[in-house]
């Protein structure tokens, strides 16, 4: 048996695989994936909490790259849900007031493409938050305090 | 330093007379246009956020440019960019005080 | 601060700026912000994850995605972007991608019980091989199965539907899109004769009323709901209703909320139409020009088996629910029958059989459903009072029936997962023809879809069991002859008996007549309700189950061989959204390490099988149909001589490597410079997808389904288009002589869909003259009674469960999961409860429950805040979660029209661990 092991090793380091683990021995289902469990079996769900730090006392959290969409630092306690008649989040994003661009737990001013209506009037940026934008949780989420089930590498 | 990206309008006939007028302002860059539509983008860089706003205004002051409006802003400092929020946004009514501005409480 | 890096910055705010207003930028000066941007190649891509189809473009360095952005461009989103597809760049990232074909080995050798142990392609095929001439000696065609998929991009639908019913000459393929969109296709085709909506996504800016019914579309569809909130914010007189099992999301900006007790939709939806005929607001000028009334049986089963004998015991009752079914007040009422009959379910097997019947009857027939005794049985929440519900739900009339008023009404999965699903698919149709609104600018039934191509590959494809392209059909011997003919094969190739549904797949595996199944771009042994006996099916039965993937999900788990997919951005491919748009792409980056597209993997498997092999006389069981032997296909071999065919040529001679389509070379100058590795692997010189496309574009051009030459969806203008494409011209709605070349000229509207348009008639009853009269260019107006859900709350069972997804995630979570920033704003599925439901079972926010059902029981952690609020007496929990595996408890009980699961409504307990 060994030999055909290493033949398929050979096989595979000529084509090039990368990481091959011919010759080792094999994974078992229950060591794959997410759930470190096998298809039978009944895992206990991890409990998890989202940042309880009040805005303005959160760091803002990493971007995922260039161009992504900010997470919210804070606790969304009363902020959430943004409903026709109130989205809380626009009392400090949506307020040049509080937009002091370097001090330290101020809020992050909306970018103008959130005053650009990019459908009816792509040309200009106005004084209001466009309505396509209006609510903030489609794009911006709370960040729960557990560790990434697998690594990312992008 | 101040850098911002600002879109002009002008009947599309004015286009060209329109661009030589800009790139004739101080630190002003015509980057692309759109003849057809009368659409000019420009860069303009700026000292200091008033200079910036004082740009923006002489470049809506031009004959024949029907608008002239900040895209985009940027600012550097230090070495880091960060974008930053058109000064004009300051005037975004009702945003200071009310919980919810008056064009979303119906 | 240099000069370079001074213009740099320029370069780049100019771009920027250009490209926010919608400036059109040349290529050259798309290439010097390439330059600007640190060598970033940018192309225009579309959203890997749900129906909504929006545009994206990515940048790319050195063969590695670097960012997307939503593209400004894009009709669709207009370069907005939800949560999800933010992270399209990221989720082909994940750390423990699949990069080798994985095989169960003990000893070198395949072993079930085995571990998995890498190996080469060559040896993951020999193995499949090996099985499925084992498989196909034993049980023919039908031995076989494929899971295929509402994600497989157009090329990958079609190559897996051509090999199969083609090649194999067996219809088992059917896609995840049966769970998904199945209701909505038998509700078109019965109504329309034709799938897929008349409207666009436009209806969202030309109307003012729209109606959410069992759509959670702040979650489920984000752009759309961005476009929505932007109407209800700009246009003062819009109004948003949203009519839901459970408060959701879309209450938060609806103007009127109506939460109703599972499967009662289908008594208000009898109460608005009675309205509509109490208040004379029936349209009758478009009512008598364009539409019939018709009916059909009620006595049709759930879906379920016939037999109990694979059920466990504790399934047993409702199992025999399936053949007698005892009538509650509600149902008795609306089928003239007295509460507590029991009624043979007689038309389990001819349950889409229907018949025209006169206006009189359709109006006896939605005369009881009044206001108290709709009312009395739709309120879902018992906190909120009699009188309340019954001004909301008569509110919901007046919105429809306002004159003055353009109505759309949206759904989803609360109406396709559903055990009568197509019937409500047929009864918004009711309303909306009756009102004579639809298939104008803002007026319209609008069925969405939840998958990214449900509509451009698993439907028009056709990758259903029973479907051929363009929406033509196994058992219509006219539609097998033209695909025969434009696939070049000889006549009676093509296997005339309708293939196993997906559930029914699973229950093939179970009892031993499927035993080689091959799951490609889905996670099927996740998905799919009642999963406990799936699994163990696969696991411990005599089978060979090969699941390609991308990520090791529950079905890799199950599977004997897993096969390393490339993911979306990694191969050509296009999708189609649920406004018939078809957007394609390019191959941005090569796949990881051996991972090859799923065209690759099938084209490269058909190499291995010869004509000789698949094309002699076939055994297939039940086989019945006019011109063939009982249980026969016939031998078409010498046919295939004649043809020019050898009995050694292999089915990618015949069916992929024609002489047609090696006539699109690679490289080909649309490429701009990207690669394709599927033709190089190969080692081709045709440019596979391409060929691909086109020879599938023929089965619909001038047949109502009318694609653009591949060339066109690549040029640098075009953000995808919405077939039927004629003349160069999109189609904005369909039906409507305004907008639709089909339509007839002088008719104003022509709903021309072909299919089911000669009926008997009858009454209520049945067929009374069975005669068949032509209804060419109408639509149906069907009544359709309520009908209770099989499973309800008991004193054992004492809750609804009801299933779904979350905006953070994308269906099972395998690609979504793996991105930190979207597992963190959602790190496993709750259970979404009511607080004094919950006191009243010693359990407290946050604290770890069992929920359990007839079927199995797992665990979750309880929520009783957060998005969504409860009625006391029902739970929810999303499906995203494999370590939350709720489709262990869900019953797959089906519409037993469209055959799709009703994920929506089972009976469970939940206590404390």
């Amino acid at each position: 048996m060994k030999t055909i092991h290493i033949l398929i090793g050979v096989i595979l380091m000529t084509v090039g695989l990368t990481g091959a683990q011919a010759g080792q021995p094999g994974v078992a289902d229950k060591d794959l994936g997410l759930s470190k469990s096998t298809v039978f079996d009944t895992p206990s769900p991890e409990a998890f909490a989202y940042g309880e730090a009040s805005p303005g006392s959160g760091n803002t959290l990493p971007r995922a790259y260039n161009g992504a969409p900010p997470q919210i630092p804070h606790s969304v306690k009363g902020f959430i849900p943004v409903t026709a008649r109130s989205n809380t989040c626009v009392a400090c994003h949506n307020n040049p007031a509080m937009w002091g661009q370097k001090a330290k737990g101020a809020p992050t001013p909306m970018p103008p493409s959130h005053y650009t209506d990019t459908r009816n009037a792509p040309g200009s940026v106005t004084k209001k938050l466009i309505g396509a934008r209006f609510v903030c949780t489609q794009c911006h989420v709370p960040q729960a305090n557990v560790e990434p089930l697998v690594d990312n590498t992008f | 330093m101040n850098l911002s990206g600002i879109l002009v309008l002008v009947p599309p006939e004015q286009t060209q007379s329109t661009i030589t007028l800009l790139n004739a302002l101080p630190g002003v860059q015509v980057h692309y246009q759109e003849p057809a539509a009368g659409r000019i983008v420009v860069v303009q860089e700026a000292e200091s956020t008033t200079a910036e706003i004082d740009g923006l205004k002489r470049i809506q002051a031009l004959p024949k440019v029907l608008s002239a409006a900040m895209v985009y802003h940027y600012f550097e400092d230090e070495g880091e960019i960060v974008a930053g929020i058109p000064p004009e946004l300051d005037e975004v009514e009702g945003s200071k005080n009310n919980r919810v501005p008056p064009f979303l409480a119906q | 601060m240099t000069t370079t890096r001074r213009d740099f910055l320029k370069t780049s705010i100019a771009v920027a700026t250009a490209a926010t207003v919608g400036i059109p930028l040349s290529q050259s000066v798309l290439a010097q912000a390439t330059k600007a941007n640190g060598d970033w190649r940018w192309d225009k891509g579309v959203c890997r994850f749900c129906g909504v189809g929006c545009g994206i473009m990515l940048a790319t360095k050195n063969g590695r995605i670097v960012a997307t952005k939503g593209d400004p461009d894009a009709p669709v989103n207009r370069g907005l972007n939800c949560i999800k597809g933010y992270f399209n760049g990221k989720i082909l990232y994940g750390k423990d991608r699949l990069t080798q074909p994985l095989m169960r080995m003990q000893h070198g050798k395949f072993d079930k019980k085995g571990k998995f142990t890498s190996v080469t392609w060559e040896r993951a095929f020999d193995e499949m091989e090996r099985q499925l001439r084992k498989v196909h000696q034993e049980l023919g065609p039908t031995g076989m199965a494929i899971f295929g998929s509402g994600q497989y991009t157009i090329q990958e639908g079609y190559a897996s539907a051509k090999l199969i019913k083609a090649g194999f000459r067996s219809n088992n393929i059917d896609p995840n899109a049966r769970h998904c969109m199945a209701s909505a296709v038998a509700g078109f085709i019965q109504t329309f004769g034709i799938d897929e909506p008349s409207g666009n996504y436009d209806d969202i800016e030309h109307t003012d009323t729209m109606v959410l019914w069992g759509a959670n579309m702040a979650e489920m569809h984000p752009i759309l709901w961005s476009r929505i909130a932007d109407r209800r914010l700009s246009a003062e007189r819009t109004r948003i209703v949203n009519i839901s099992t459970f408060r959701n999301m879309s209450s938060d900006l609806a103007d009127l909320e109506i939460i109703i007790r599972p499967q009662t939709d289908l008594a208000l939806q009898n109460y608005i139409a009675r309205e509509i005929i109490q208040r004379d607001a029936v349209n009758w000028d478009f009512v008598n020009k364009h539409c019939v009334f018709a009916t059909g049986p009620y006595d049709i089963g759930a879906g379920m088996r016939a037999t109990g004998k694979f059920a466990f015991a504790a399934e047993q009752d409702i199992q025999a629910k399936e053949l007698v079914r005892t009538l509650d007040k509600y149902e008795a009422v609306a089928q003239r029958r007295k509460a507590g009959d029991k009624v043979n379910q007689e038309n389990r097997g001819k349950a889409g059989r229907h018949w025209t019947i006169s206006f009189d009857d359709f109006k006896k027939a939605v005369a009881p459903y009044t206001l108290d005794f709709v009312a009395a049985l739709a309120k879902g929440d018992p906190d909120e009072s009699m009188d309340q519900f019954k001004g909301k739900v008569k509110q919901l009339a007046d919105l429809y029936i306002d004159a003055n008023r353009k109505v759309v009404s949206f759904w989803t999965m609360g109406f396709n997962q559903h055990q009568r699903g197509t019937w409500v698919n047929e009864q918004t149709y009711m309303n909306h023809l009756l009102l004579g609104k639809q298939a104008t600018p803002g007026n319209g039934a609008f069925s969405l879809t939840g998958q990214p191509s449900a509509c451009g590959t698993a439907r028009e494809v056709g990758t259903f069991a029973h479907r051929l392209p363009a929406d033509m059909v196994v058992f219509n011997p006219k539609h097998r002859a033209r695909a025969e003919k434009l696939w070049n094969l000889p006549a009676q190739t093509v296997n005339p008996k309708v293939g196993s549904h997906m559930t029914k797949i699973m229950r093939d595996l179970e009892d031993g007549s499927v035993k080689w199944a091959w799951v490609q771009v889905c996670n099927p042994f996740q998905c799919t309700a009642n999963a406990n006996h799936w699994i163990k099916a696969a696991r411990e039965m005599d089978n060979f189950i090969i699941v390609s993937e991308a990520y090791p999900g529950i079905s890799a788990k199950v599977a004997d061989l897993i096969l390393p997919s490339a993911m979306i951005f990694e191969k050509w491919g296009g999708y189609g959204n649920a406004e018939r748009r078809t957007q394609l792409w390019r191959e941005q980056v090569p796949p990881p390490g051996q991972a090859r597209s799923d065209v690759w993997q099938v084209l490269e498997f058909s190499k291995r099988f010869k004509l000789k092999e698949v094309w002699g006389q076939q055994k297939i069981p039940r086989l019945k149909a006019k011109g063939f032997e009982d249980d026969t296909l016939p031998d078409v071999l010498a046919a295939a001589r004649e043809m020019g065919y050898s009995p050694e040529s292999t089915l990618y001679d015949v069916l992929f490597a024609t002489a047609g389509n090696k006539k699109h070379k690679w490289p080909d100058p649309l490429a701009k410079g990207h690669d394709n590795h599927t033709v190089k692997s190969l080692g081709e010189n045709w440019f596979v997808e391409k060929a691909l496309f086109e020879e599938y574009a023929g089965f619909g051009r001038d047949h109502m389904h009318d694609l653009a030459p591949f060339d066109v969806y690549y040029r640098d203008d075009v953000r995808g288009l919405k077939w039927p494409v004629v003349n160069g011209k999109e189609t904005q709605w369909r039906f409507n002589e305004k907008y639709d070349p089909y339509v007839k000229s002088g008719s104003g509207f022509d709903f021309y869909g072909p299919a089911l348009k000669a009926l008997p008639s009858g009454d209520l009853d049945g067929v009374t003259n069975a005669e068949k009269t032509s209804l060419t260019g109408k639509a149906k107006i069907f009544f359709r009674p309520y009908a209770a859900p099989v499973e309800q709350p008991d004193e054992t069972y004492d809750l609804w469960l009801t299933t779904g997804r979350v905006l953070e995630h994308w269906h099972s979570g395998t690609m979504t999961r793996r991105v930190p920033e979207l597992h963190r704003a959602a790190p496993t599925a709750l259970l979404y409860i009511h607080p004094a439901d919950a006191k009243a079972r010693g359990l407290d926010r946050k604290d770890m429950a069992w929920i359990e059902s007839r079927r199995g029981k797992i665990k979750a952690i309880v929520e009783t805040k957060g998005r969504n609020t409860m009625p006391k007496g029902s739970v929810f929990v999303p499906w995203f979660d494999e370590s939350v595996f709720i489709n262990k408890l869900t019953l797959d009980a089906t519409c037993p029209i469209s055959k799709q699961t009703d994920f929506k409504k089972c009976a469970v307990k939940v206590y404390k661990t």
